[in-house]
């Protein structure tokens, strides 16, 4: 059965999008190299973009139908997202960037409820007072997640939501992304450049290519499907790990030449 | 015995009510220019950029056109308030509105415009709908460029001397403001006051622009 059916174009300046998919119960990943039109795919579908054609289904609902003019608003799609860098209203706290996405909660007091008992669900119950700006970013991105669920999603959207953290806080964050998946029963659709990622998370798997679909792998055929993946994919993901580790090296390194600078101005 | 406080107090009433009247027309027309696709909102900012480069007099001219007691907008405001707008404190407040516009709306466009569309497409994933988004979001994350182009306005319309004097007027205790107070202070040889008067009014431009500059400055 499937909870999510997509079918969609659209055209950019030097990029055409052209996918039609479908998407089971549990965690899809939505799975290529970067410039294969993931990121846009997932605009498309919680309507921050609107596609030239197409259609989108949701448990039954259509919330895009360019052929019966179909557009819900994004606020109506009942669908949680995820941004890569977070995207928390950086002038309210943490509690309250889950509390005003809290739907079907009347009173103020309730919707507070509710956001206190997804902090503490996510691990970040303490941070509840905290402005966005003084957190970490795994902190950043459990908040992200209890806020992406505050409004009883349909459908989770997670945009590489992981792809800026560290190795061990990504791979605690992993876990956390599939519990809360399976604790609240609900689609969600992972986009990620990264294998590993990909093979820990994925119930089904979404391969997309230069704006199309090249390959929809069903439960149970994720693993060999990332193993047999081409010689040209497995050098691009080595490629992004190597540019991660030298953004890290270069970060570093800034850090050090301005201690260096800093001195040499002292003396 | 002269009521050295009147121009002052008056003043400060009818460049505050110029400050509120011109904040709710200036940020909301601010909003609409920088976050909607309606038509002729280019226009719209056009015109309200007008008092900046119209001469002063020029600008009191067209109100008091606009305004008199045979204008349309005179007449309904004359039937509603049974007074006359031109030549009453209310009409130095519409002519200090006026003259304060740009300066709020521009400062507040340039605010809007900078906060990043992606905590408002945030924003919409949470469920808010468009007019709770702008006042829950745009607004909160651009106050300090509103607040500048508020304090801006204020100053603007506490100095405002032409486009008042052909609206509303120089009567002693009703419609002369601090500027046209200094005028006729010098006018009338009377330099202490004249001096007096501005100085005070110096003080509070001075606090209006320091209070920019730390608006300005103060990091985020």
């Amino acid at each position: 059965m499937s909870a999510l059916a997509v079918s969609l174009r659209h055209r950019l300046e030097r990029f055409e999008l052209d996918v039609r998919f479908e998407v089971p119960v549990g965690l899809t990943v939505l799975f290529g190299p970067s410039g294969a039109g993931k990121s846009l795919t997932l605009a498309l579908v919680a309507g921050l973009r609107r596609a030239d054609a197409g259609r989108v289904e949701l448990s039954g609902r259509t919330l895009f139908d360019s052929e019966r003019g179909v557009d819900l608003p994004t606020r109506q799609r009942r669908v949680g997202f995820v941004f890569q860098d977070a995207l928390l209203l950086p002038h309210r706290s943490v509690l309250d960037n889950v509390a005003l996405a809290v739907r079907d909660e009347r009173s103020r007091r309730s919707r507070r409820a509710r956001a206190h008992a997804l902090l503490e669900e996510v691990g970040a119950v303490e941070l509840a007072p905290a402005r966005p700006s003084t957190l970490s970013g795994g902190q950043r991105q459990r908040v992200a997640l209890a806020r992406a669920l505050a409004g009883s999603p349909d459908l989770l959207l997670l945009d590489e939501p992981l792809s800026a953290l560290d190795d061990p806080v990504r791979e605690r964050l992993r876990r956390l992304v599939r519990e809360v998946v399976e604790s609240h029963r609900v689609p969600a659709l992972f986009v990620t450049h990264d294998r590993d990622e990909a093979a820990v998370l994925a119930d089904a798997l979404v391969r997309l290519r230069a704006g199309r679909v090249e390959e929809v792998v069903e439960r149970g055929g994720v693993g060999e499907a990332l193993a047999r993946s081409s010689g040209a994919e497995r050098e691009l993901a080595a490629a992004h790990a190597r540019i991660r580790e030298l953004e890290r090296a270069l970060a570093d390194a800034g850090r050090a030449t301005s201690v260096v600078e800093r001195r040499a101005h002292a003396e | 015995m002269v009521d050295w406080s009147d121009p002052l107090l008056l003043s400060l009433r009818v460049s505050l009510l110029a400050t509120a009247l011109t904040g709710i027309v200036g940020v909301g027309g601010a909003w609409v220019i920088a976050r909607t696709s309606l038509p002729g909102r280019r226009v719209l900012e056009v015109v309200a950029t007008l008092p900046i480069v119209l001469p002063p007099t020029v600008l009191g001219y067209y109100l008091l056109v606009a305004l008199g007691r045979t204008s349309p907008i005179g007449r309904v405001w004359e039937s509603v308030f049974g007074q006359p707008l031109v030549f009453t404190w209310q009409g130095a407040v519409v002519a200090a509105s006026i003259a304060s516009l740009p300066y709020c709306l521009r400062t507040a466009r340039a605010a809007i415009s900078e906060v990043d569309v992606r905590y408002e497409q945030a924003a919409r994933t949470m469920g808010l709908p468009e007019w709770r988004i702008a006042l829950q979001v745009t607004l909160p994350l651009a106050r300090r460029g509103i607040l500048a182009g508020l304090a801006l306005a204020f100053a603007r319309a506490l100095g405002d001397f032409g486009a008042t004097l052909m609206v509303a007027g120089n009567i002693p205790g009703r419609t002369r403001t601090m500027p046209i107070a200094i005028y006729d202070a010098v006018q009338a040889g009377n330099d202490a006051r004249a001096l007096y008067l501005s100085v005070v009014l110096s003080l509070v431009a001075v606090s209006v622009l320091a209070a920019v500059t730390l608006l300005e400055r103060r990091p985020a």
